[in-house]
């Protein structure tokens, strides 16, 4: 249907800016102007994959051993819980062509549940790394091998799910109290309540399912020990933390921290001395063979570098962690004050089939932060 | 006059199976990482690149109506995707070419254990 | 059609108020959404940015005057260049044709109401006024003192306060660039009233358009730069800073990859302000037109393509750096195509010197000595000899200064009655580009030769110390030239002076202009001088931009009126080429 056929059959609805021609033109324009601005939003998150791939290119190994602290399953439960989201966006679109509000106002409010959850869960494993000293390359305060008392973490993030949905609760009863006259107000304080609610249960469901994990492996890492204490007690002190680092996989077994040991790799270089000695063996090749035969150890290159560099390398793989998922956090909330507005909006029936850009536009944006942790979430979580 | 809008509406069933879909390859990348049968290597990172562009794809396409909307919007797209390509290809190629006259100048300048 | 000036009066009675006096009122220009004045009060900052910027330029000239530095300590003399260098670059020449004349003209041109999206307009405004107020107090208040390419690790390891503010800043600014590219685009793709084709419009806007292209796919990636580089200097995230196992080269990419496409975001606009002017004041249908315009869009692609350029003594890679080298010279074919064209309009051409037309000679003059010393700069050989030399910087200041700003004065006189309906002084206005051309060379030629002496750039003092030897004879070369360049820049200065007070003096003294008294063919010399709120009574009819011959003065208006409409004139009817 051409442009003007379309001016011709409704002349100007009450959001069309005077200097366009029709509604049609606007809704284009609108598009058109999202679509750059998502463009730009893509060659902003370049730098920091260009970060990533320049440091992961050169440190691999590290780059592998660092991102075993991150859960996969918290990862991939916050990427399902992103494209329910996605989906409950596409949805709202549809429902507001096909006119149906309720739909668009509950596929809104659902996707802010589910950005709460995202943040939520978020929260947790900023908190948890946070008590660990796994901090950007500038902070990093992590030592090989420590065991920090998560108890207080975990205490302390249960009771702030709590507060939240007791905050969740609580601006929902505002609505209902001060948007008694005004329902794009009452709507807003919904939505609000819906993100603050669904941050709360983020935040209670992410903490119980990581004290659940935490237990699993201390079992395993218990059992470890007590195999391996008098043969080679330093090497178990290894298993221990790649037992921790593949938390993901319930180790239950002997056997299977067994298997870890041997595949070993990063091995004692992280420890300053044995960095020194490695870099030493440089100068006499021969030695390295040996070493090598006796330690199960490959030194290669990046090794030497690694060990060169210092202990405290694996805070830049922090660093782009904590760069890329906070700026894509930034996003989630901008994107969270938008559809808090839309719903409003939406509550006051401004949208219709033939006015829905604001919706349209925002639901875009959303779907590219989506887009965007759909290639986070491998990049960080599932370095193999 | 309701139903004149030229604008596409995506069916539910469409929107559906796409999310099952996306859900489906999420299960599959988590996988296929934490599985220890089958060992692809150094196509590791590439694979679950894959995956993660099919993800995408399905996005851009069906999530936000490319399928169905102007071609500019995808040229646009495409085009952004284009030079970030081409950031970051000749950045880290330079990096790569670099990158051994910096690891020979760390080895004989390793840190101390405790700099920084 | 005979007009008296009775009629005319009669006419002016009869025309709607204008933009600047439909409504008045503090709250009616800081919160309008007319794209006119919004373009005014850029205008108005970005004059003020060039009086902050160029009072620091010759401040270091001044302290150059003598071998040991006149004025200031080295700390102080960093200082000032960095102010000098960051403010004309990010919040004078950025912004300055396209956020103060493209925010004016583009709309107009096309033959549009206002911009795409008003607001985001405004709030470009607003964002660039916090980022340069961000900018300026990092600079005036904490001393900034790392030039203005804010290279690591010396970026991360001095002063933190002064660095995260003024990378505040550039970041809003960047978004203020951001949302006036954006606003373009999409007006242009989505407004243009019918009969407005893609090759029709005028070649101002195909070069607004390319600017538009660069600044939304390369601002953001300064954006992520800045935003690291603070990160990088509080937190130390140990991505550019060597100290933290980072690598400063990285920072060099990023920077550059979008810092060498702004060079074009700086040249482009101004490319097209030439073209505009070009066949007004020749008479004479522009030469080649579908080249100028895709060499536009040509420009702005293969600027990103080159930014290693600036890197070839950085530590980047051998291979890398012939690449970049021979890509650079790749840019070369479509400026020059630009240039040719211009020349070729020029060819037999009727000129008129009116004082736009004595600023664009000069652009033509100075911007090809620019573009043809970036060719020496371009090849590796030579460029590891002239790399971070006074040649470097007579370089940039030909194609920036003797470009964009050259430009931009030029399309504010050729502008200037259609924007404030006054006649400027037309005297006056010559004598400004004669002492600005006299005094741009006395300026910046004998730093061509400076440089090729081995005088390096940024040096607070030339009288020669430990890593720097000087003899006498260099003493002596140095100082004379550095001497002539002082006494140019204070010459420029003057120039300047008198365009401003000109310009000025026109809004107060001026005599009313007509609708067109250039006999311009594009859209804005058919609506009023100054034109109404909503530009046009009507949407415009669309027809070539560039014939005159349907145009003729006349006396009594002192303007140029169409030609009875005897005869309908086809598109497709241009003047004979060569």
């Amino acid at each position: 249907m051409s442009a003007s056929a379309h001016a011709d059959d409704h002349s100007h609805h009450r959001f069309q800016a005077h200097h366009f021609e029709t509604g049609e033109q606007q809704f284009q324009a609108g598009k058109l102007g999202m679509w750059l601005f998502l463009s730009t939003e893509v060659l902003f998150f370049s730098g920091m994959f260009c970060a990533y791939a320049a440091y992961r290119a050169a440190h691999p190994q590290i780059f592998e051993d660092a991102a075993k602290f991150l859960k996969p399953e918290l990862g991939a439960a916050n990427t399902i819980v992103l494209l329910l989201s996605s989906l409950t966006v596409a949805w709202s679109v549809r429902c507001v062509q096909l006119n149906d509000k309720k739909g668009l106002l509950a596929n809104l409010i659902i996707t802010l549940a589910c950005a709460g959850i995202f943040m939520g869960v978020k929260t947790v494993e900023y908190s948890i790394k946070f008590t660990e000293g796994l901090f950007w390359r500038g902070g990093y305060t992590y030592v090989e091998g420590s065991h920090p008392d998560l108890g207080p973490t975990h205490e302390r993030l249960m009771y702030t799910g709590l507060v939240m949905l007791g905050i969740g609760v609580l601006l929902g009863v505002i609505g209902i109290v001060l948007g008694a006259n005004s329902v794009g107000r009452r709507w807003a304080f919904y939505a609000l309540a819906a993100t603050v609610i669904g941050a709360g249960v983020g935040c209670l469901a992410g903490n119980a399912y990581t004290q659940g994990a935490e237990g699993d492996e201390h079992h395993a890492e218990a059992a470890a020990h007590a195999d391996h204490e008098h043969e080679h007690g330093e090497e178990a002190a290894h298993g221990e933390e790649e037992a921790e680092g593949e938390g993901n996989v319930a180790v239950e077994d002997q056997e299977a921290v067994e298997e870890l040991e041997g595949t070993d790799r990063v091995d004692g270089l992280e420890h300053p001395e044995t960095a020194e000695q490695a870099i030493e063996q440089v100068q006499s090749p021969g030695e390295i063979q040996a070493e090598e035969a006796s330690a199960d150890v490959v030194l290669t290159k990046e090794k030497l570098v690694y060990a060169s560099e210092g202990p405290k390398f694996p805070g830049v793989f922090f660093s782009i962690y904590y760069a890329m998922t906070g700026v894509h956090a930034i996003h989630i909330l901008a994107g969270i004050g938008v559809f808090v507005w839309i719903v409003s909006r939406a509550a006051r029936d401004h949208f219709e089939p033939h006015y829905y850009g604001p919706v349209e536009y925002t639901g875009l944006y959303w779907h590219l932060v989506d887009l965007i942790w759909i290639f986070l979430f491998p990049l960080l979580y599932l370095i193999q | 006059m309701s139903e004149n809008h030229s604008h596409y509406v995506t069916p539910l069933p469409v929107l559906l199976g796409t999310f099952l879909a996306l859900v489906g390859l999420t299960v599959l990348t988590v996988y296929q990482a934490t599985q220890d049968h089958v060992d692809f290597g150094r196509f590791e990172v590439g694979l679950t690149l894959l995956i993660a562009a099919v993800k995408a794809i399905l996005v851009a396409v069906i999530f936000m109506q490319l399928a169905h909307d102007k071609p500019m919007n995808s040229i646009i797209l495409v085009s952004s995707i284009l030079f970030v390509a081409l950031f970051l290809s000749i950045t880290l190629m330079d990096r790569a070419e670099y990158k051994p006259q910096v690891d020979d100048y760390v080895i004989q300048h390793p840190k101390t254990a405790d700099s920084l | 059609m005979i007009a008296t000036p009775a009629q005319i009066e009669q006419g002016t009675s009869h025309d709607e108020k204008n933009y600047l006096n439909v409504s008045s009122g503090f709250a009616s220009w800081a919160f309008t959404l007319d794209h006119k004045r919004i373009g005014i009060m850029y205008l108005v900052g970005i004059a003020v940015s060039l009086l902050l910027g160029g009072i620091f330029a010759l401040l270091v000239r001044l302290h150059l005057w003598y071998p040991a530095g006149g004025m200031f300590d080295a700390k102080t003399y960093n200082e000032i260049f960095t102010l000098h260098g960051a403010i004309m670059v990010f919040l004078f020449i950025i912004p300055s044709v396209p956020a103060s004349l493209g925010n004016f003209f583009l709309p107009i041109m096309l033959g549009a109401k206002d911009v795409a999206f008003p607001r985001m307009n405004l709030a470009s405004f607003y964002l660039w006024v916090i980022g340069a107020i961000f900018f300026v107090s990092a600079m005036l208040i904490s001393g900034l003192d790392t030039g203005w390419t804010f290279y690591t690790p010396y970026s991360v390891e001095t002063s933190t306060a002064p660095v995260v503010c003024a990378t505040m800043g550039v970041f809003i600014l960047g978004f203020s660039s951001i949302f006036t590219g954006l606003n373009f685009v999409v007006t242009v793709n989505t407004m243009r009233p019918p009969g407005m084709t893609w090759f029709r419009m005028p070649l101002f806007l195909w070069s607004l358009y390319a600017t538009g292209i660069i600044q939304l796919l390369a601002t953001p990636v300064l954006g992520i730069t800045v935003l690291l580089l603070g990160l990088e200097a509080t937190l130390h995230i140990g991505i550019f800073d060597p100290k933290y196992n980072g690598d400063p080269v990285l920072f060099q990419h990023f920077f550059w990859f979008y810092s060498h496409p702004a060079v074009y975001i700086m040249i482009l606009p101004a490319m097209g302000v030439v073209s505009e002017l070009l066949p007004v004041y020749c008479r004479k249908h522009i030469f080649g037109y579908k080249f100028i315009a895709l060499s536009s869009v040509a420009i702005a692609l293969l600027g990103f393509l080159v930014w290693g350029h600036h890197m070839f003594v950085s530590s980047q890679s051998a291979l890398t750096a012939v690449i970049f080298s021979g890509l650079t010279f790749s840019v070369a074919i479509p400026s020059g195509i630009k240039v040719f064209n211009w020349l070729a309009t020029m060819y037999k051409g009727n000129l008129y010197l009116t004082t736009g037309m004595c600023y664009v000679l000069s652009f033509l003059f100075l911007f090809t000595i620019g573009g043809l010393t970036g060719l020496h700069l371009g090849s590796l050989a030579t460029d590891v000899a002239l790399h971070d030399t006074y040649f470097v910087v007579a370089h940039f200041h030909y194609v920036m200064m003797g470009g964009s700003l050259i430009a931009f004065i030029a399309a504010l006189f050729h502008w200037w009655p259609k924007m404030f309906g006054k006649m400027y002084n037309e005297t006056w206005g010559r004598i400004s580009a004669l002492l600005v051309f006299v005094g741009f060379n006395l300026t910046f030629f004998p730093q061509f030769l400076l440089g090729s002496l081995g005088m390096p750039r940024r040096y607070a003092s030339y009288e020669g110390r430990e890593g720097f030897p000087v003899s006498e004879t260099m003493l002596q070369q140095f100082t004379a030239l550095h001497r002539v360049s002082t006494t140019g820049a204070m010459i420029l200065g003057v120039g300047l002076f008198i365009a401003a007070g000109t310009l000025i003096a026109a809004l107060y003294y001026g005599r009313r202009a007509p609708r067109n008294p250039w006999g311009g063919a594009t859209l804005e010399w058919t609506c009023q001088s100054p034109p109404i709120h909503h530009n046009f009574h009507e949407t415009p009819t669309v027809g070539d931009p560039y014939i005159y011959a349907n145009l003729e003065w006349d006396p009594d208006l002192e303007g140029y009126k169409p030609l009875p409409p005897a005869s309908p004139t086809p598109a497709h009817e241009q003047e004979p080429v060569g």
